[in-house]
């Protein structure tokens, strides 16, 4: 369980949170995306390609790139409203975090379960402020983007270091590896996960639920 | 075998550095085209480099070409080895011709030497991950797996074209303002050129057996254009003076050059608004303490009386300027008519456009749709097909000048081609002619109606006495809006008048409530205080 862990500490307000955390993971999702292996024989496949688009923030004064994938876009995009609700609910006390999570999976024999060994996690800690006057939040609109600005850097940074991430394997344990449901693109298997420091029980509890539902989602 | 080896996967490593530094001229410079990109993915093994779709642009790609001076395969040209370090510059121009530059991506190779001992070229070991070490110095063999870095390279050079500075330029570019531009060159980037403080940025490193592939970029952070490089072109700021006192001048003698205002560039139309003199275009602002709520409903009431041009009675006792008006634009339009009748319309719009501009603030469309029909009745005893000519012409030629306004207006700048903004522009440009439109043919109608029965007498004499038809018409019209105006107004005092109580009661519980509240504050305090 070494897998590469990045922490990344943000302050903003609520309704910009959603678009912070999805340029972020986007971001890491665009350079963990590859085109979609077509087999051709056993041992040989071609890759298709992977498109990009432009997303304008409307919170932000920032432009992200993220994979031409609907059906990922959507899929990013149920994982940080869930989050961002929570954190920005009555119950929350504004601070929580969510992670994008890169694994694969380990096979075992029939009674055991599938184990997933996590490779590289990237965490967004946040924390919400609420501004008095029309210029904070301005000002904030911009350090919000320069903050953005500068994670973005250090995203590619980390990304250009030649570090591991899983060797391809065949044909018939791809799905170890790679996410292979989307129909255009093929990241790398990865999950999200979240938590507000609320303090109340119950809402562990639901992700635990929502922890163990995902998973067998994900086998 | 094993120098051919080598030769071989030198061979492919070039081929791939070659096809990297024409993806990173692509990137970067489409990302300067002030539009938002959108390539779709293609999961059926598309052939595009290093797997990601980057649509290549023709001139970029012949400047890459022209500046990396490549030869065909065949022996003895440069390869790209030699070449490399590629630069991409982006600069800004205003519209005024001053120049900065923004930043430089570069591609550079530096040669790594003693790399020919490492023999066993990795062509053979396809399936090999991407680099198995955390050593940033490990030079990679594998083909596959430079191929898969060089990929990784190129989403991070996307990714990062999206957050310098100049990326937020480009988007705001128009050509009124300021222009981005790309320069494509073989060279150490000049980094000097980007002023004090500029930022660099090591996108990525790659080592390969021919050495070692570094993508980077140098920004800019300062973006204002420094006094000194004005001061070097000669009476620029004598310019900006003159330009100070200019928009005054404008207001006060208007009908001298009413399109100069508008026609200014974003620069000097941001110092007009920095002066902060009364901007006749802007609507009127309510004061600071007036009741909203209010204004607005007696705004509306106003637009419901479009019937009569608004304060029309004033402008008569003053010696009616809007029949002085209408008399000029009928001379010039009879002139017109008498020498072609198809230019006279143009001439005719064009010249209501003069006119109205220093006008605007009056918002006097009703005098505008008035006055067109004045030439339409004097010329109607010809024919009444060219009376419908006419009626339908300047709603078509007035209307395109709008939309060249227009469309200044609805540059958005973060609208693809293919978003649904362009509906909204396309909806909004209908819904903005459309009713103004058939009120001038409706109107139109009316008045050549009714001039035609009033003047039937006078009709033949139409051509030779143009003047006294308008002012007739015009003046008959004002007439019969006179008293319709005064008994409005009167009508509006009257029910001031009566509604005085009102307004006494309401201020009159204010001034209570307010005594109550602060009494019942007082008493908490006193509560307190015991």
């Amino acid at each position: 369980m070494n897998a590469r862990s990045q922490v990344f500490d943000l302050t903003m307000e609520g309704r910009q949170v959603d678009e912070a955390v999805a340029t972020i993971f986007h971001t890491v999702l665009f350079h963990r995306c590859l085109g979609k292996y077509m087999y051709t024989g056993d041992a040989q496949y071609s890759i298709g390609t992977v498109g990009y688009t432009d997303v304008d923030c409307d919170f932000i004064d920032f432009t992200y790139v993220c994979c031409t994938s609907e059906s990922l876009t959507r899929t990013v995009k149920r994982a940080i409203n869930m989050f961002s609700e929570k954190l920005r609910s009555n119950d929350s006390c504004g601070s929580g975090q969510i992670s994008l999570e890169f694994f694969q999976k380990k096979k075992k024999s029939w009674p055991f379960q599938q184990e997933s060994i996590p490779w590289e996690v990237w965490t967004v800690h946040l924390d919400l402020i609420k501004h008095e006057s029309e210029d904070e939040r301005q000002l904030c609109r911009e350090n919000v983007s320069d903050l953005l600005t500068e994670k973005v850097i250090y995203i590619t940074e980390l990304m250009n270091r030649h570090d591991y991430v899983p060797k391809t394997p065949n044909q018939s344990e791809l799905d170890l590896i790679f996410d292979t449901s989307f129909p255009d693109v093929q990241p790398y298997l990865f999950k999200f996960d979240y938590s507000t420091s609320s303090g109340s029980t119950a809402p562990s509890m639901g992700n635990a639920m929502k922890k163990i539902i995902k998973e067998t989602l994900a086998m | 075998m094993s120098t051919q080896k080598l030769n071989a996967a030198e061979k492919d490593v070039e081929k791939f550095i070659k096809f990297l530094a024409l993806k990173t001229t692509q990137v970067v410079v489409q990302s300067r085209l002030g539009e938002k990109m959108e390539t779709q993915c293609n999961p059926l093994a598309g052939n595009d480099w290093f797997n990601i779709v980057v649509v290549d642009h023709p001139d970029v790609l012949d400047e890459t070409k022209k500046a990396l001076a490549l030869k065909q395969q065949g022996a003895g040209g440069e390869s790209i080895l030699q070449r490399l370090p590629l630069c991409v510059e982006i600069s800004l121009k205003t519209s005024e011709g001053d120049k900065m530059i923004l930043e430089v991506w570069s591609l550079d190779l530096i040669p790594n030497g003693g790399n020919s001992a490492q023999r066993e070229g990795g062509d053979g070991k396809v399936s090999e991950g991407t680099g198995g070490g955390d050593n940033e110095g490990q030079t990679l063999k594998a083909a596959h797996a430079i191929y898969n870095r060089m990929s990784i390279m190129l989403k991070s050079l996307i990714s990062l074209t999206r957050t310098t500075p100049a990326y937020k330029l480009s988007r705001r570019q128009c050509p009124d303002s300021y222009g981005i531009f790309y320069r494509i060159y073989v060279d150490r980037p000049e980094v000097h050129t980007l002023g004090e403080g500029h930022k660099n940025v090591k996108i990525g490193q790659l080592n390969t057996i021919v050495g070692s592939l570094v993508m980077s970029v140098a920004y800019r952070t300062k973006l204002t254009i420094s006094p000194t490089a004005q001061q070097k072109e000669q009476n620029q700021i004598i310019m900006l003076k003159s330009d100070h006192f200019r928009p005054q001048s404008a207001t006060q003698n208007d009908s001298s050059s009413p399109t100069t205002l508008p026609a200014t560039g974003l620069q000097r139309s941001a110092a007009n608004d920095a002066k902060r003199f009364i901007d006749i275009e802007k609507p009127l602002r309510p004061g600071a303490f007036a009741d909203t709520g209010k204004l607005r409903q007696y705004t509306e009431d106003d637009f419901v009386l479009p019937e009569t041009p608004p304060f029309e009675w004033l402008l008569k006792g003053r010696g009616s300027s809007i029949e002085s008006l209408n008399r000029l634009d009928n001379l010039n339009n009879l002139n017109n008519n008498n020498s072609n009748t198809y230019n006279h319309n143009n001439n005719n719009s064009t010249g209501f456009k003069s006119y109205e501009k220093p006008n605007e603030r009056s918002c006097m469309s009703p005098i505008k749709s008035l006055l067109i029909p004045a030439p339409t009745t004097s010329n109607g005893s010809a024919s009444s097909t060219l009376q419908n000519h006419h009626h339908s012409d300047p709603s078509l030629t007035s209307p395109i000048d709008d939309d060249d306004n227009l469309l200044k207006e609805l540059h958005f700048p973060f609208a693809s081609p293919t978003s649904h903004v362009n509906d909204l522009a396309k909806f909004y440009r209908e819904c903005y002619h459309a009713p103004p439109l058939r009120g001038i043919n409706e109107l139109q109608a009316e008045v050549s109606s009714s001039s035609l029965s009033s003047n039937a007498n006078t009709q033949p004499t139409a051509s030779s006495n143009p003047t006294g038809i308008a002012c007739g018409s015009s003046a008959s019209s004002a007439m019969s809006a006179d008293p319709s105006a005064m008994d409005d107004l009167s009508r509006q005092l009257e029910q001031f008048e009566t509604s005085l109580e009102d307004y006494d009661k309401l201020v009159s519980q204010f001034g209570l409530t307010g005594s109550s509240s602060t009494g019942s504050r007082s008493s908490g305090g006193l509560q307190m205080s015991n």
